[in-house]
């Protein structure tokens, strides 16, 4: 009874646990899993426990096939593919059937074999049966549901309370050494697994979408043409640039905006701190959302989410006027001293982002001359900013356009002699940054979105037509998209920025200047050289981290060696006693079975030099073993640091080495008093 | 019902009763040495015998000194010893005493037998007929002898020390196997050692001069001491152990007949008086290993199978001490 009760609750914890994954229907779950633990251990009580399991996994069954039915879903596809879309969900999980159910069948199993294990002894099965639901749990919810391990502790905490409750042989004392060795291990392994948490949503290829529709870049010159058309209005706490889409590929002729969209919430470290914006729609059209950077859930139910470009889309239809809605989004962007420091990484994932087909000479040859000095990724992204914002004039009325050619005459033609020379928008600004920084390898995308606006009245901000804009990102190892800006007069540069301009371009080449001009070197060189930046963290030690492990290991055994001992000698003579049995133990003369004490001190001191002093031992703990009074230890403790002398001098150097390491010890069996037999009083023949 | 509540309250023997029991001790066995030569080990069981008010069978052959250990434990105790010389043609009023007639007083008055001293030497117990042999064990567990009716106690310590002839003679009643349980202690002398023999022999040496032995005690005093030590400390654990050595006889495949539960008690009693002639007010485990075949061994009674294999009861005992395991001191 007691025991059906302790598995229950265990199982309880641990789906309640998993249920906080879903945002409804949370009993559902907790109740898949209780109640086959109550109904197979109790039931079992009374009927045979084969008939009892096969009712509540047939009942169980049964209710699973008709929630499917009611809700149209194919069971055999549920139960397939589950997992893999309860993976993919955003979270916490939404209200579908066909996302709950995956949940409570894996509840009710646990629950099938934890109440069966119950029926029979099991004191294993029910803490099982509770972490493999918290594991379910921490992964579903990419360890985001136990923040502070609580829940976790109170699962240990009655784990231990069964185990010690139920079992009074398995004494807390037994249990110290492998406790300590637990929770070495997980000081040890913790913050490493914590550095590189497992997510199994990196698994999973989300169900999506592909979207491809012609990029607004070219829209933004119409609504800088009609800049006082009121395109949307937000409420937030800070002023935000609202982003609209990022836009990943080039042609060479123009950027398209196309992306993997899938529901929002699905990959993403809940641990972050976020913060709400209420947007709300006017005359801004087409299927993008526009919203803060890092999204992490909308109050609109059909909105997917491009976890790589990060942009947000309607999954049906496009934008209304009047459209209202919240964003969730993380606050925590880098700060600009990591980027700075930061490398770009280089590889197959990344070829996206650097992508230039056929990308004339004259281009890449520039992006060269003007990043000649840079050391860093990031000196050479500040420098195209520079430079691209010093090359020209922001016009609203300038051609639209990104091919290379566009960007040839923005960049190299004379003003006034061709419509769009040295004049252009924010897309011209940003495509050519995008460009140049591609040509010397910075992975790179551009992004379409909206200055933060004019104040509108209460506490909202207006985004007019001419707040509209677009600017390039780079993607920085460890830290992500990091936004830069070459539209003149759209920002102001950082105090980072300023000190890189000013060095490398004391020989500054002037925007005008032809893409032949010397490199810009000279005096910048040796500062340079000092900003090269530190080198990348050490690898993980693994030897150091190994040598770590063992020497924790070593010290958990002297410690657990110690404290016996330390037991050992409060408890007297007795102790003196317990003790002088692990030194025989260690000198590998442990005595047989069926010898009282001084019978073996005796054949000690007859046997090993110096020992005299066990019969003094031997003698004291029967005074305290079996003497009517207390018996002060301090006599029988003295002489066991002459029988220890006697015994460490009586094995060989390297043994003596692993003297106060050796763990047996530790288990020495400490045989309890067999239970009386049953007296016989005759057999067989008579006299 | 706890076990405390059915156990009578003893005064608990504390260290210096057990000193100075043991100085008695001490006493006693220095005494007899003057007569008995090297042979301190059996004189002790003896002693442990006498002050647990139980009763001694030596078995041996003629001549080792088992009449002259019981005289000189009488000469030391300071009290009366008694001889009879059982033979077949013993009659029990020959061992308790008779009724005879006073013609002077005219009046019916008790002649007491032999058995009435504080240590009765029955020397060869075998050879009496069994009525006669079963009337010293009525006296031995009595302490009274029973004549017409009138109940005559005989002194107190009361200590029969009974020999027995291992070698099967002619004209012999083996003494009933059940009725050994009776002896508290049985145990035999052994030849003596060589430096003990050769002593003996010299010529001039005081051996067997029981005369010579000075009285070191009084029979008041044994007395005090017999009633004194089952006050001794026993601890619990041991208790059970001590029964657990029982019930592994009672279980032994070559074991007819186990130790019975008054050998259980015959046991704990003498252990008591062994630990405090050790100079311990507690008994340990040790001291049930030394005691428990001279007190127990001859109260089994081995299957005739293991007998014609060559069993013997202290065999039985060797094993069952072995098997058992002992309460040990250390913590748990």
């Amino acid at each position: 009874m007691t025991r059906v009760v302790w598995a229950a609750l265990l199982v309880g914890v641990g789906a309640w646990q998993l249920s906080l994954t879903w945002s409804v229907d949370r009993e559902l779950i907790i109740a898949s899993a209780v109640l086959p633990v109550v109904l197979i251990g109790l039931g079992a009580r009374l009927l045979p426990a084969p008939a009892v399991t096969f009712t509540v996994v047939g009942l169980g069954a049964v209710g699973f096939y008709v929630m499917c039915v009611r809700n149209g879903l194919d069971p055999g596809d549920v139960l397939r593919r589950g997992v893999p879309r309860l993976l993919a969900a955003p979270r916490p999980v939404p209200p579908e059937p066909g996302l709950l159910l995956p949940g409570a069948t894996f509840g009710f199993v646990t629950g099938v074999w934890v109440g069966l294990r119950a029926v029979s002894s099991g004191l294993i099965a029910a803490p099982v049966g509770a972490v493999a639901l918290y594991t379910g749990a921490a992964l579903l919810g990419s360890g985001g549901t136990d923040p502070k391990g609580f829940v976790a502790a109170a699962l240990v905490f009655l784990a231990a309370a069964g185990w010690v409750g139920r079992n009074p042989a398995v004494s807390l004392r037994r249990l110290a050494p492998a406790t300590v060795a637990a929770v070495g291990v997980a000081l040890l392994i913790g913050p490493i697994a914590m550095a590189d948490a497992f997510d199994p949503r990196r698994l999973v290829e989300p169900e999506g979408r592909h979207l491809r529709q012609p990029s607004p870049l070219a829209k933004i010159a119409a609504w800088h043409r009609q800049g006082d058309v009121e395109l949307l209005r937000y409420t937030s706490g800070r002023d935000e640039r609202l982003r609209l889409v990022a836009l990943t590929n080039y042609t060479g002729a123009s950027w398209s905006a196309e992306g993997r969209y899938r529901r929002i919430g699905t990959v993403s470290d809940p641990r972050q701190r976020t913060a709400d914006i209420a947007v709300s729609i006017g005359a801004l059209e087409g299927p993008w959302l526009p919203g803060p950077a890092r999204p992490l859930a909308v109050s609109l139910s059909d909105v997917e989410f491009d976890s790589d470009s990060g942009s947000l889309a309607l999954r049906d239809g496009v934008l209304q006027p009047g459209l209202s809605y919240r964003v969730t989004s993380g606050l925590d962007g880098p700060t600009e001293e990591a980027v700075a420091a930061a490398d770009v990484p280089s590889g197959a994932e990344m070829r996206s982002y650097v992508e230039l087909p056929s990308a004339p000479a004259t281009l890449t040859a520039y992006a060269q001359t003007i990043t000649d000095g840079a050391k860093t990724a990031y000196e050479k992204a500040v420098s195209l900013e520079y430079s691209i914002r010093e090359s020209g004039r922001h016009d609203p009325d300038a051609p639209s356009g990104s091919s290379y050619a566009r960007l040839e005459t923005f960049l190299f033609g004379t003003a006034g002699t061709v419509a769009g020379a040295k004049e252009g928008t924010a897309e011209q600004f940003a495509s050519a940054f995008a460009v140049l920084a591609r040509a010397v390898g910075l992975p790179t995308r551009i992004v379409v979105g909206f200055a933060p606006g004019t104040p509108g009245d209460g506490g909202t901000r207006v985004v007019h037509g001419r707040d509209a804009h677009a600017w390039p990102e780079v993607y920085f190892s460890g830290i992500g998209w990091y936004p830069f800006d070459p539209t003149p007069a759209a920002s102001t540069p950082s105090e980072t920025r300023l000190e890189i301009i000013n060095r490398l371009f004391q020989q500054s080449i002037r925007p005008s200047a032809a893409p032949s001009s010397a490199p810009p070197m000279a005096a910048g060189g040796e500062q340079v050289e000092r900003r090269v930046p530190s080198p990348a963290t050490a690898a993980p030690g693994y030897p150091l981290l190994a040598v770590g492990i063992a020497l924790l290991l070593l010290g958990s055994l002297i410690l657990a060696r110690r404290l016996r001992t330390v037991r050992h000698r409060r408890a007297g003579a007795a102790g003196a006693w317990a003790e002088l049995l692990d030194v025989l133990l260690l000198i590998g003369r442990s005595p047989a079975r069926g010898q009282p004490a001084p019978v073996i001190a005796a054949g000690l001191a007859a046997t090993v030099p110096m020992m005299d002093a066990v019969l003094v031992v031997a003698d004291e703990a029967d005074r305290a073993a079996f003497g009517p009074g207390p018996v002060p230890g301090d006599v029988a403790w003295r002489a066991m640091r002459r029988v220890q002398h006697a015994a460490r001098t009586a094995i060989p150097w390297h043994r003596r080495i692993f003297w106060y390491i050796d763990p047996r010890p530790l288990f020495r069996s400490q045989r309890a008093g067999r239970l009386p037999r049953t007296p016989v009083h005759f057999k067989g023949e008579m006299p | 019902m706890t076990a405390a509540t059915q156990t009578q309250v003893l005064n608990v023997v504390g260290e210096r009763e057990v000193a100075a029991f043991r100085q008695l001790h001490t006493r006693l066995g220095d005494a007899l040495e003057i007569a008995v030569r090297g042979k301190r080990s059996i004189v002790d069981l003896v002693l442990v015998a006498l002050f647990a008010g139980g009763h001694v069978l030596i078995e041996d052959v003629p001549g080792t000194g088992k009449t002259t250990l019981a005289r000189s434990l009488a000469a030391a105790l300071g009290g009366v010893s008694r001889r009879v010389q059982f033979t077949p043609d013993l009659l029990p009023s020959d061992v308790t005493g008779t009724t005879v007639f006073d013609a002077r007083t005219s009046q019916v008055a008790f002649r007491p037998g032999p058995v009435f001293a504080n240590v009765v030497l029955a020397d060869e117990i075998n050879r009496a007929a069994a009525k006669t042999q079963s009337a010293l064990l009525e006296v031995m567990e009595e302490h009274t002898v029973t004549a017409d009716g009138v109940a005559h106690a005989v002194p107190d310590p009361f200590l029969v020390i009974a020999t027995q002839n291992p070698i099967d003679l002619e004209g012999t009643y083996r003494l009933p196997e059940a009725q050994l349980d009776r002896f508290m202690i049985r145990t035999t002398l052994g030849y003596p050692e060589l430096a003990d023999e050769l002593a003996v022999m010299r010529p001039g040496d005081r051996a067997g001069a029981v005369q010579e032995i000075p009285a070191v005690t009084t029979p008041a005093e044994v007395a005090h001491f017999v009633a004194l030590l089952p006050g001794l400390h026993f601890a619990e654990p041991l208790l059970a152990y001590v029964r657990e050595i029982g019930v592994a006889t009672r279980t032994d495949k070559r074991v007819r007949l186990g130790a019975s539960p008054r050998a259980m008690r015959a046991f704990v009693r003498c252990l008591q008086v062994y630990a405090a002639a050790q100079g311990r007010h507690y008994v340990v485990p040790n001291d049930v290993h030394r005691l428990a075949e001279p007190v127990l061994a001859h109260r089994l009674l081995l299957t005739r199978r293991s007998l014609l294999d060559g069993e013997t009861a202290g065999g039985v005992i060797t094993d069952a001490l072995a098997a058992v395991d002992v309460p040990s001191p250390a913590v748990r």
